[in-house]
């Protein structure tokens, strides 16, 4: 039964090594935390193998904490900073501190829904992919309630970072990536930007190891309440493209 | 997200489907003022179809149903999905609720009242 699977995964804690772990990073989220972990928690048991779920809160100072904590759940793991780092922190220590075969980065805001993943899995698991990043540009997305405006800055923006970094993946930004154990370890030791672009980095940095990285084309809604600031984040975005070159060209991230 | 409006016998079952959330909750409200009796209403919201519910839906249930108790009538949840259910379950607000297995047991006796086992 379905909801056994949940009550089990709620109730006893892992006694093998979980095949997926997955990070969710939150700043201030009481109101939205828990729904997304609920749908998470939901959809993952289903797939009926051991997982864990990390909670990687980024300094809140609001009660997000106190109400993850609150729902009692054996395999969930909170993982906790000193203060506000940024989101790119966030995931950084949360799938540092994974210990899956297969980890999944999800925003708390649950914008691509849970049920999305099992696209993604099957595209690593079958070894086509080391990264598969779900995205709101491939052929068969579909993109609920995004303004305009917010598609037009996303596709300059991409413009700006297929030219300097050579990527050429359509969706860089979207929160919804999964690597494998080996890719994740080579590629957040290596991350050394804590804020939103750190997506970016991670994306220069697989093509530079030559990792496969496959975009999965996912249904995404613009959730209520973003905390996203277009211009704000437009200007870091440009910011730290350039910064990501220079890193490159500096060899900031040769091994070693 | 779409969200249908129909009446079986006395009770306005209201249905939901995909993502429910704070940019569904006018749509919800004005479906429910244009399809509502003013006295005694009986509204079963349907949740089966429903993969996720943020909170600000739960509250603007919750106050829906206050409302229609003020003028004798009531509201439940019906059959809601299992991503839901833990939602509920999980935010505390399962408890808030009357929530019957289907929408066909909403209304007079409320009898079949879900058991959480």
């Amino acid at each position: 039964m379905p909801y056994d699977n949940y009550r089990t995964w709620k109730e006893q804690p892992l006694v093998e090594a979980p095949v997926i772990s997955v990070v969710v990073p939150c700043y201030n989220e009481r109101g939205r935390i828990v729904p997304t972990v609920g749908a998470i928690a939901s959809h993952v048991s289903d797939l009926g193998v051991p997982w864990e779920l990390i909670i990687a809160d980024d300094g809140s100072t609001d009660d997000t904490v106190d109400r993850v904590r609150a729902t009692g759940l054996t395999n969930l793991r909170v993982v906790p900073a000193p203060r506000n780092l940024g989101k790119g922190a966030a995931v950084r220590r949360g799938m540092m501190a994974a210990r899956g075969a297969y980890l999944l980065f999800a925003d708390a805001d649950c914008s691509t829904p849970i049920q999305e993943l099992d696209k993604l899995l099957a595209a690593v698991h079958d070894g086509r992919a080391d990264v598969a990043i779900g995205s709101r540009a491939a052929s068969g997305s579909e993109a609920e309630n995004r303004s305009a405006g917010r598609r037009i800055a996303t596709a300059g923006l991409r413009l700006v970072a297929q030219r300097l970094l050579g990527t050429r993946v359509e969706d860089t930004q979207c929160g919804f990536k999964l690597f494998s154990s080996d890719a994740a370890r080579r590629l957040f030791s290596r991350q050394t930007i804590d804020g939103f672009s750190f997506d970016l980095e991670l994306l220069f940095l697989a093509r530079q190891m030559e990792m496969r990285v496959v975009e999965v084309p996912v249904h995404w809604f613009d959730a209520p309440g973003s905390k996203v600031e277009p211009l704000k984040e437009a200007r870091r975005f440009l910011r730290d493209v350039v910064r990501i070159r220079l890193n490159g060209l500096r060899g900031v991230y040769a091994d070693g | 997200m779409n969200i249908t409006a129909r009446r079986r016998d006395n009770v306005l079952v209201l249905q939901p489907t995909g993502r429910f959330d704070a940019h569904s909750i006018d749509d919800f409200r004005a479906l429910l003022a244009s399809n509502r009796r003013q006295e005694r209403d009986e509204v079963a919201v349907d949740l089966n179809e429903v993969e996720f519910v943020d909170e600000s839906v739960l509250a603007a249930l919750a106050e829906a149903r206050s409302d229609l108790r003020g003028s004798d009538g009531d509201l439940v949840l019906a059959s809601p999905s299992q991503s839901v259910r833990i939602i509920l379950e999980l935010t505390g607000r399962f408890d808030d609720f009357v929530v019957v297995p289907h929408h066909e047991m909403a209304g007079g006796t409320m009898s079949g009242l879900w058991s959480v086992a």
